[in-house]
């Protein structure tokens, strides 16, 4: 962790992308304190400019909406569709990959062309489609999103894995008696995190930008403020008021660059390459 | 390989026999593929809650149940799960993929009259996407280290971290609604009786603005895989050789670095093919396209499961013609792809 | 008449955030017009450097200080058109690995064709002789090949081609037989002395192979950490080699012929490349000498006459 911490040091840009990130998750958390109350309730009147009033930072949307309090909700949605479908691809991704990797043969065969089928399916196509079938809702959304982002988890751990079970390591835990399971758990696995936690950090991104997508057409979760339906609320008003669907896209956009920084943060941090 | 030397003779016909490896491993791998997807679709048919039949009642108006059975009989739906399975993927090979109870139509029929616009829509984006990649990524290894590399590599973060119906309205804000240069959206001016060249021009201008909003979901990746070839490439010897025979420098950097560091580019277009559909779904609801990305769209809201279940067949056939398409340019651009 | 010289010539590798490295220091020689001469070292002795320098190859990372001159014309810190225009008539290179010496996704007929002048028809005219002069047969399907379709050898001999179509008068040839077959090698020496013999080409072979620089060369430079250590002609190197280096590069070479044993006793020099960022103070073989005193350690000897030509010691002479 000294390490970790000395690395983050001389790398300005993922350090300040981790703080960025941890700053918007501790929003987030703290959203039902900072802003009380529904964020779609009316507070004040309407499309007051971001800067013109101190109580309302960032301004009012067309119902007088304030629009900080909708950020700050916001955020637990993006952050929680974002880590949970990121979560819920890489655990298939990496069951896939190593029961594919590990078993060879028609496993292999027989996962990848599923893989591959489902890599075809545009995920926002597929999301759609899902979306149609189960109705809108945060869980629907994390499944759609999860459905069509574990197929590059599931390619590079097979590649790794099927790598790893020509190696000498592994006839040598054979030879201790090690089964399959507690061969690929406990000494591959650990070998192959970087990989995995760099396709990770992308996957949260995607899923981020995905989430953000559906709800700015109207497909998320219609109980929920998310920054999509907020982008989408401004849509109508470019003319009269365009900052409405300005910032929630600059927070998109903070919180999709502090994710992939972070993501290179502790990318360079696993790299035994250059551990001293 | 080595013993038949000068094989590559020039003109299309030679040149589509010696790349017939690539085209038949792609079409041995797609129908796998398209049965899997086929069957996903009709698993997801048979989870929505009721059936095509009751869309079908429901959208005639009327809950006449002797009337759904008999239409339950003649689409077979009374038959047990595989039956229907094989009937399913017997009416698709014959590219029926059913009725859309919501416009009462064939799904085929929606699907195609709106499928020329999202082509082009992807080739367009596509284009551009390359172009700009390539020309920032030599931009930026051509100053790898200093300023203007930096800059592009941060323009490329942002870039990457943008959403892109969210650039699509900046785009509109600045571009139509502010500066008034560019239509907000549509495919062509309606009604306005255009033809010939002032129409491709009309709908070229229509075209600018979502064709700059997708190409920018692909920049980033295509700028990044080709600075990191060119860096890559530049110690290489043909490099040396090509400088040391004489080659000016800007056609070093362009014929010779530039025209390797490109093939891991063009190769990205055929992965990120279903990006690009997904994206231009998006794109095409920002800026009103009549195209498949307004159809998916329409029929979610309309819960019209017939065309959305055709739309992913669809999606997963033109992913795997663009595969196709790229793979072929590829082998093209890249001798040594067609022998393999 | 000497067609190369170099004089004073220095290297300084910088990088970001890294020690400068000093690849070649105060380097000066000269070849003659038509001679061959062979540049032999170690990997990292800085011979791949000089060669590049020499053809004003180098990147912008490096620093080059002193002065190259080819027939009369100045390499170090000449403009860009200036090199330009000796990679016609001037000087012309061919590199180690033919593997990757060709661009993979141009035509060999356009490779060799690109920078000659002429029409189209004139230069594929030349290309297809050039093929002949370098003896590929069948130079109308070569011409149309891809490079992965051909056999080591063949490139290296496309290479030839490449760097012949510039009328070069002076040819560096950077390890051109590492990466072939032992066959293939003996090939392409014996066409490289055909061509330097028949067009008078003056030859500047890179190369780590003793057994190469008996073949071909007129005489010898032994380079060692970025210094010239000896240089001599070939009989007198071979015969009564002057630097301690010199002599235990001799010494690690397998015998060879009908009188050498069958398991020959290979001494090898100990030890290794001192650290060039920066060099030591003194002589830079002082660590692996075994004629090492407190004066090589301080101080750096400089090239001079020796009974047999320069060498670079305080203490040369025989093998003790």
């Amino acid at each position: 962790m000294t390490h970790f911490a000395r690395r983050l040091r001389r790398d300005v840009p993922a350090l300040a992308g981790l703080v960025t990130l941890v700053l918007v998750g501790a929003i987030a958390l703290a959203a039902p304190w900072l802003y009380p109350g529904d964020p779609q309730d009316m507070v004040a009147r309407p499309l007051i400019w971001p800067f013109q009033d101190a109580a309302l930072p960032l301004g009012t949307d067309r119902l007088g909406r304030d629009l900080a309090a909708g950020l700050a909700h916001g955020a637990r949605v993006s952050l929680l569709v974002g880590f949970a479908a990121a979560a819920a691809a890489v655990l298939v991704g990496v069951t896939v990959g190593c029961l594919a990797g590990w078993f060879g043969g028609l496993v292999d065969d027989s996962l990848m062309r599923v893989t591959d089928a489902v890599q075809t399916v545009p995920g926002f196509v597929l999301a759609l489609a899902l979306v149609a079938v189960m109705g809108p809702g945060v869980g629907t959304v994390i499944l759609a999103i999860a459905v069509s982002s574990w197929t590059g988890t599931a390619r590079v751990v097979r590649a790794e894995v099927s790598s790893w079970r020509e190696r000498d390591l592994v006839a040598a835990c054979r030879v201790m008696g090690m089964g399959s399971g507690e061969i690929l758990i406990r000494q591959i696995l650990p070998n192959i995190a970087s990989p995995v936690i760099v396709l990770a950090s992308v996957v949260v991104a995607v899923a981020i930008l995905v989430e953000s997508a559906l709800s700015f057409l109207g497909l998320g979760d219609p109980a929920l403020v998310s920054w999509g339906s907020m982008i989408a609320e401004g849509r109508g008003l470019l003319r009269r008021a365009w900052f409405v669907a300005a910032v929630p896209g600059v927070a998109i956009i903070i919180t999709v660059v502090s994710v992939s920084l972070a993501g290179e943060a502790v990318t360079a941090a696993l790299d035994p390459r250059d551990r001293q | 390989m080595a013993g038949s030397p000068g094989t590559g003779s020039r003109g299309l016909g030679s040149f589509l026999a010696a790349a017939w490896p690539v085209i038949r491993r792609r079409l041995l791998l797609a129908l796998p593929v398209l049965l899997l997807v086929a069957c996903g679709t009709f698993g997801l048919l048979h989870l929505a809650p009721g059936d095509a039949v009751d869309a079908m009642v429901i959208a005639g108006g009327g809950g006449d149940a002797a009337l759904a059975s008999e239409l339950r009989a003649r689409y077979g739906l009374d038959q047990p799960l595989l039956v229907q399975l094989s009937l399913y993927l017997l009416r698709l090979l014959q590219f029926d993929f059913g009725v859309s109870p919501v416009h009462n139509r064939p799904v085929l029929a929606l699907i195609t009259e709106r499928l020329p616009i999202s082509l082009l829509l992807m080739l367009t984006a596509t284009a551009f996407a390359v172009s700009l990649g390539v020309v920032l990524g030599v931009s930026a290894a051509a100053a790898a280290g200093r300023w203007r590399d930096r800059l592009i590599l941060a323009a490329a973060l942002v870039i990457y971290a943008m959403p892109s119906f969210w650039v699509g309205l900046m785009l509109i804000l600045v571009f139509a609604v502010t500066l008034g240069w560019l239509p907000v959206g549509g495919f062509e001016t309606a009604a306005s009786g255009l033809s010939g060249m002032a129409r491709v021009l009309d709908i070229a201008r229509h075209l600018i603005l979502p064709t700059l909003a997708l190409a920018l979901l692909f920049v980033s990746v295509h700028l990044r895989l080709m600075r990191a070839g060119m860096l890559d490439l530049a110690g290489a010897d043909f490099v040396r050789m090509a400088r040391a025979k004489g080659v000016p420098r800007r056609r070093v950097l362009w014929a010779h670095l530039a025209r390797n560091a490109v093939l891991p580019v063009i190769a990205m277009v055929g992965v990120q093919a279903s990006t690009l559909l997904g994206g231009a779904v998006v794109i095409e609801s920002v800026f009103s396209l009549p195209g498949l990305g307004r159809l998916a769209y329409d029929s979610v809201v309309a819960r019209d499961l017939a065309t959305l279940m055709g739309l992913v067949v669809v999606s997963a056939v033109i992913v795997l013609t663009v595969t196709l398409v790229v793979d072929l340019v590829m082998a093209a651009l890249d001798p040594r792809v067609r022998l393999r | 008449m000497s067609l190369l010289r170099v004089s004073n010539l220095s290297v300084v590798f910088t990088g970001r955030g890294r020690p400068p490295l000093v690849a070649l220091d105060d380097v000066s020689l000269t070849v003659a017009a038509g001679e061959t001469l062979a540049l032999v070292g170690e990997s990292g002795s800085g011979k791949s450097t000089l060669a590049l320098a020499i053809a004003g190859l180098l990147d912008t990372a490096a620093s080059v200080r002193g002065q190259i001159d080819v027939a009369g014309h100045g390499i170090v810190g000449a403009a860009p058109t200036a090199l330009q225009h000796l990679r016609r008539g001037g000087i012309a290179m061919v590199f180690q690995d033919p593997m990757s010496a060709l661009n993979p996704v141009h035509r060999i007929g356009d490779q060799i064709a690109e920078t000659m002048p002429g029409s189209r028809a004139e230069r594929r005219a030349a290309a297809s002789r050039l093929l002949h002069v370098v003896g590929l047969p069948d130079a109308e399907r070569l011409l149309e090949a891809w490079p992965h379709e051909l056999s080591g050898g063949m490139r290296q001999r496309v290479a030839l081609a490449i760097a012949l179509g510039q009328e070069p008068r002076l040819l560096i040839a950077d390890e051109p037989t590492t990466a072939l077959d032992v066959t293939i090698q003996a090939q392409i020496l014996r066409l490289l002395a055909d061509l330097q013999r028949d067009l008078g080409l003056t030859l500047l072979l890179v190369t780590h192979d003793l057994g190469v620089v008996a073949e071909l060369a007129d005489r010898v430079a032994v380079l060692y950490a970025g210094r010239l250590v000896e240089v001599a002609a070939v009989d007198a190197l071979f015969s009564t080699p002057q630097h301690p280096y010199t002599q235990g590069l001799l010494a690690a070479r397998p015998p060879f012929g009908p009188d050498a044993p069958m398991l020959p006793r290979l001494t090898e020099i100990p030890g290794g490349l001192p650290s060039l960022s920066p060099p030591p103070p003194g002589c830079r073989f002082a660590e692996r000498c075994a004629r090492v005193s407190q004066r090589c350690r301080e101080d750096m000897p400089e090239l001079r006459a020796s009974s047999a030509g320069l060498v670079a010691c305080h203490h040369p002479g025989a093998t003790p």
